[in-house]
């Protein structure tokens, strides 16, 4: 589905639009005018009929490539900033269902403060609830906090939790956050997380979240979708906008829901529900869960809709099961509830579209060994002996002290080399020295293959060159034995040959 | 050539705590000596700023004991002055990066000098000053400040500072010293109360580093004397002879 491409020292993603896929040509529309901050930019080209939309992974890491060993508050602020975009994306009239949930295409900035994502604006690529939740899950549960491990489980339970959705989470992870959830913050830090000054005069506090209003939330559902009494007074206003709810709704050609008309140019009614919420309120909802248990086989008819109902970042997913479930009943448990039938039907739905597991777009691992063009494959020469071990053999210095041999261990399958910063801290696996400024702090990451090894540059500041070629930002390049890795600015460098 | 520098910093009569933060790193043999100095001075508006201080300072002082190996045998002077540009950069990423993993404002204002034999330069953001002193009190770097109009007072306000934005906007100036000249840097705290007459009084006596020391500690002292209620910091770089 989604395919790198290298040219020259340029890069980036395409994505084929077929003529049977649904295009939303508002969200095109909305990414190629005013693309929101958490998403990738894009261009579009029209080749032989056929719409390809392009991303640059430009400007940060892919996630993939992160370090999953994290401190707590790197942690939750991680966890704040990959979810927030789903909270936003209403903001823009876009749907956080077609945001792809892939660890390859999630770019994030040097400093971990901003997250990118891909954003597939066509009806199959859509995600289901559960997969965004189990995303979650997958991310948290493979990622290890060093300095408590402890504090992994309260929003693993909040995402289990049948009756929570994900705003809960983020609510639990700001307010941690704020009260300085992570006091034990890293032990080079200068100090301690102080108490907040009040008098700060340019930070604008987010509004804090009492303990109250989560567990509001956690009853209602709420993902603040445009606000629900916000809504109501604006309906109350406008007695037309009101009427036009029920249509939307039989529609279902809101945000978070895919309608029949997915892709048609409806700009007034996506604007309505964009502006006042899709009308399900917890009453409605509650009702109409009420009488999906009454009538179950209706429910069963659209088992796909039902799944993806709730849109926004409001219900669906984030809005939890219905009341009569036990609380106790999470993630698991509620898949295995289901009535069998539905359970096949939703088995097929999920078959039809894209699965996490089983991405059918292009992984950028395997993309130069598959499609090893003239651009791309840089190394070249002899076979690797073993490839646990790379060792690297100074060649060539100027302007530093360098070790003379490097030993990057591969046995967890990759290994970082960066820079000591300047705060004494290590980012990377193996670090130079620290009056080696022109390397970055995570300059480069080595993984394993099965006949050789693979270099990809972490958006280093000076560039990482393998045989004179400089690597393009993360894109991996095969590397073998005698093939050069090579770090230089202006009259400064380093040069390493693998051996 | 030979220097004879002086550093201090105090909290002065009335703040509770010293935001600011001076260090001052003679390097390289006794013929051709270098030196980097420099002044931050925290925001007062943010109650931490000191971090933000204590950070870059000790940023500069690892930087230094790096460069002392390989200045002047592996580096020239212009890639020093490149590695210490890449450095006050990445210190200022790593304020910009300890606001966000903390979600606490800080932030500090920056004066870098680094002498290079008769050759100095400077990086600058914020509104410590370093001043030039031949004859004369000669401001060399400017403040970056712009005035707003609050309740009908004008009021100044920080346009720069480390901490900002994590793209570093630096002022970055050189010139050469002469024989006699005096480099004094200092915080917003030192300058406000100071005329010429107060530094020429005590520049004649320099002689070596303990007199450029006590010469410091007499200008805090005069300065405080004054009324001063800020954090006062200052550094002063003696050029005996070339």
């Amino acid at each position: 589905m989604l395919k790198d491409v290298v040219i020259a020292n340029k890069s980036y993603t395409k994505f084929t639009v077929s003529e049977e896929d649904e295009l939303d040509m508002i969200a095109l529309k909305v990414m190629k005018q005013d693309c929101p901050d958490f998403l990738m930019p894009i261009r579009t080209m029209e080749i032989d009929g056929e719409m390809e939309i392009r991303y640059e992974l430009t400007g940060g890491m892919r996630l993939s490539y992160m370090s999953r060993e994290l401190y707590k508050k790197e942690f939750y602020n991680m966890l704040i900033n990959m979810l927030t975009p789903f909270k936003n994306c209403n903001d823009w009239f876009l749907d956080y269902h077609y945001i792809l949930l892939d660890e390859n295409y999630i770019l994030v900035d040097k400093g971990g403060q901003s997250v990118k994502y891909v954003y597939l604006p066509v009806a199959a690529c859509a995600n289901t609830d559960e997969r965004i939740k189990g995303f979650f899950m997958d991310l948290i549960l493979r990622t290890t906090v060093l300095d408590d491990r402890g504090c992994m489980v309260e929003p693993l339970r909040i995402i289990n939790s049948g009756d929570s959705n994900l705003m809960v989470l983020l609510n639990y992870l700001l307010k941690q956050s704020s009260q300085g959830g992570g006091q034990s913050v890293k032990q080079d830090s200068p100090r301690q997380d102080p108490p907040r000054h009040q008098d700060s005069p340019r930070r604008q506090d987010p509004p804090r979240q009492d303990p109250k209003p989560v567990e509001e939330d956690r009853k209602r559902g709420v993902f603040p979708r445009g606000n629900d009494h916000v809504a109501e007074k604006k309906q109350q206003e406008l007695g037309s906008a009101a009427e036009l709810k029920p249509e939307q709704k039989s529609d279902g050609s809101r945000p978070g829901q895919i309608s029949k008309e997915f892709g048609k140019n409806d700009d007034q009614k996506r604007l309505m529900d964009s502006l006042f919420g899709d009308g399900e309120n917890d009453e409605e909802d509650s009702k109409k869960k009420h009488k999906k248990e009454k009538e179950p086989k209706k429910a069963k008819e659209k088992p796909e809709k039902q799944e993806k109902s709730g849109g926004g970042f409001l219900g669906g997913l984030f809005k939890g099961k219905s009341k009569e479930e036990p609380e106790e009943a999470g993630y698991f448990q509620q898949q295995r509830q289901e009535p069998v039938p539905e359970r096949q039907q939703r088995q097929q739905a999920e078959q039809r579209q894209p699965q996490q597991s089983q991405p059918s777009y292009y992984d950028p691992r395997t993309y130069i060994n598959n499609n090893g063009d003239g651009d791309t494959m840089i190394g070249g020469g002899e076979e690797v002996r073993d490839n646990h071990t790379l060792r690297l053999r100074l060649e060539d210095c100027d302007g530093c002290e360098c070790p003379k041999m490097i030993e990057l261990n591969l046995e967890k399958g990759f290994a970082t080399v960066g820079r000591i910063g300047k705060d004494g801290q290590r980012k990377a696996d193996f670090c130079f020295d620290m009056s080696v400024s022109f390397v970055s702090r995570l300059h480069f990451r080595v993984e394993m293959e099965e006949d050789h090894w693979r270099v990809i540059d972490l958006g280093s500041a000076n560039g990482t060159f393998v045989n004179n070629q400089k690597l393009v930002q993360n894109m991996p390049a095969p590397v073998r034995i005698n093939d050069k890795i090579m770090i230089y600015c202006n009259q400064r460098s380093m040069v390493y040959r693998v051996c | 050539m030979v220097v004879f520098t002086g550093c201090i910093t105090d909290k002065g009569s009335y703040k509770k705590k010293n935001q600011d933060r001076a260090v001052c790193h003679v390097g390289g043999d006794k013929k051709a000596p270098w030196l980097v100095a420099c002044v931050c001075d925290g925001i007062g508006s943010f109650a931490q700023s000191e971090i933000a201080a204590e950070m870059v300072t000790n940023g500069i002082t690892n930087w230094f004991h790096g460069m002392e190996k390989l200045y002047p045998k592996k580096l020239n002077e212009d890639t020093l002055l490149e590695d210490l540009e890449m450095t006050l950069r990445e210190l200022n990423e790593l304020v910009c990066e300890y606001r966000g993993e903390n979600a606490i404002d800080i932030g500090c204002t920056m004066s870098v000098l680094l002498l290079l034999g008769r050759n100095y330069y400077i990086f600058h953001a914020g509104d410590s000053r370093i001043y030039l002193v031949r004859g004369g009190l000669y401001q060399i770097t400017r403040d970056e400040v712009c005035m707003v109009e609050k309740d009908g007072r004008m009021k100044s306000l920080l346009a720069n500072y480390i901490g900002r934005n994590p793209q570093l906007w630096m002022s970055k100036l050189g010139d050469a010293v002469q024989e006699g000249d005096m480099l004094l840097m200092g915080s917003d705290g030192l300058f406000k109360r100071l005329v010429y007459k107060d530094v020429a009084d005590c520049a004649g006596g320099i002689k070596n580093d303990k007199k450029a020391q006590k010469a410091c500690e007499a200008l805090l002292q005069t300065v405080m004397g004054r009324g001063e209620t800020d954090n006062i910091s200052c550094i002063m770089i003696y050029i005996s002879s070339l």
